[in-house]
């Protein structure tokens, strides 16, 4: 009998032996409309992407006070809106999960701190970057930067967090109900150089309220090309933010049917 | 320690010497985009490497299925195919 020649493999061996093995089938078969949308998403994503760096390297003008370093304020805000769509797909799978249950939203909300995350980590780091110029520093006591820092540490703890939970739905419950608070950390972000006057931190897209922020630095005039530049580079983080999205819950329902099938195959060795 | 390496870099942030003139500022320019597309290309490297293993790693435990079947175990094959 099998029982007494197959030794259970550990998951290193397998992923060992799993190198030498072809390809087969799919394991899970999606409609094939909604695999088109989702590969032309891909498409659309790239082309987009190259577009918007594209734009903000060569068609918006350069800031007469700044220089060229005011290029990266084009993926910095976008990619903090896209963190931010991606942390809303949170909030919606954690509020979709506590009402319907079903283990979909769940891997819904965790995609979305998955995907965030990093573009929360490509905000943080490419502000940074303008600052040093911009402010004679690289990083400031400031409440807009703590805010946006504390918000980046929220969402890591999310992803440590679900770690330490073994049942599956007491860790999607717990999931659910920290990634709905948590986005209370990414509204104070968002509002917090709107409504405080001691931040260095310029409001770009709010002129009649930037005036009111006597302390910030590195403000500059909102042109036509700029408007336009910003307006493809968001509009492109967004779609990028979501195609990923997709992409990553696709990936953790294969991890799912791997994992189902290794409990199976291994039961019966 | 982290504490202290975390702090240590603020204070070494907060210290830089002097401010850089527009005209010298393409260098971050260049530093920010860099970030922006390392980040990126992880991400998607990231994500496409782990399903190329996930497919593997299926394509194994399918022919472990068959074998467990062969070796007179009556496993069915997974109801997702």
């Amino acid at each position: 009998m099998s029982t007494a020649t197959k030794p259970a493999l550990t998951d290193r061996q397998l992923a060992a032996s799993a190198q030498k093995v072809a390809p087969v089938a799919a394991p899970i078969h999606y409609a094939v409309g909604r695999t088109r949308i989702l590969n032309g998403l891909g498409a659309i994503s790239t082309i987009l992407m190259l577009l918007s760096i594209g734009m903000a390297l060569f068609y918006a003008g350069t800031d007469s006070v700044q220089g060229n370093v005011q290029r990266v304020f084009y993926m910095h805000l976008g990619a903090f809106g896209a963190a931010t769509v991606a942390f809303t797909v949170t909030v919606i799978g954690g509020i979709a999960y506590l009402i319907t249950r079903n283990a979909r939203w769940d891997k819904l909300a965790l995609a979305g701190v998955q995907i965030g995350l990093p573009l929360a980590t490509v905000t943080l780091i490419t502000g940074a970057i303008w600052a040093r110029p911009t402010w004679n520093t690289w990083w400031e006591r400031d409440p807009r930067l703590d805010a946006m820092l504390v918000m980046w540490v929220i969402y890591a703890a999310y992803l440590t967090l679900r770690t330490t939970i073994a049942s599956q739905d007491r860790k999607a419950r717990f999931a659910a109900v920290y990634g709905i608070l948590a986005f209370v950390s990414v509204i104070y972000t968002t509002i917090v150089s709107r409504t405080r006057t001691d931040t260095l931190h310029p409001v770009v897209i709010a002129p009649q309220l930037s005036t009111t922020n006597e302390a910030s630095v590195g403000a500059f005039p909102v042109s036509n090309d700029v408007i336009v530049t910003i307006s493809v580079s968001s509009i492109s983080w967004m779609v990028l933010c979501l195609t990923l999205i997709w992409y990553r819950v696709r990936q953790e329902n294969l991890y799912e049917r791997v994992q189902e099938l290794k409990a199976r195959v291994l039961a019966q060795d | 320690m982290l504490t202290y390496s975390l702090a240590r870099l603020i204070v070494l942030a907060q210290t830089a010497p002097k401010q850089i003139p527009p005209e010298v500022s393409n260098p971050y320019m260049f530093m920010g985009y860099a970030v922006v597309l390392l980040i990126l290309f992880g991400m998607i490297v990231f994500m496409v490497n782990r399903s190329r293993r996930l497919r593997q790693e299926w394509a194994l435990l399918i022919e472990m299925d068959k074998d467990n079947a062969k070796d007179g175990n009556k496993s069915q094959p997974p109801a997702s195919n």
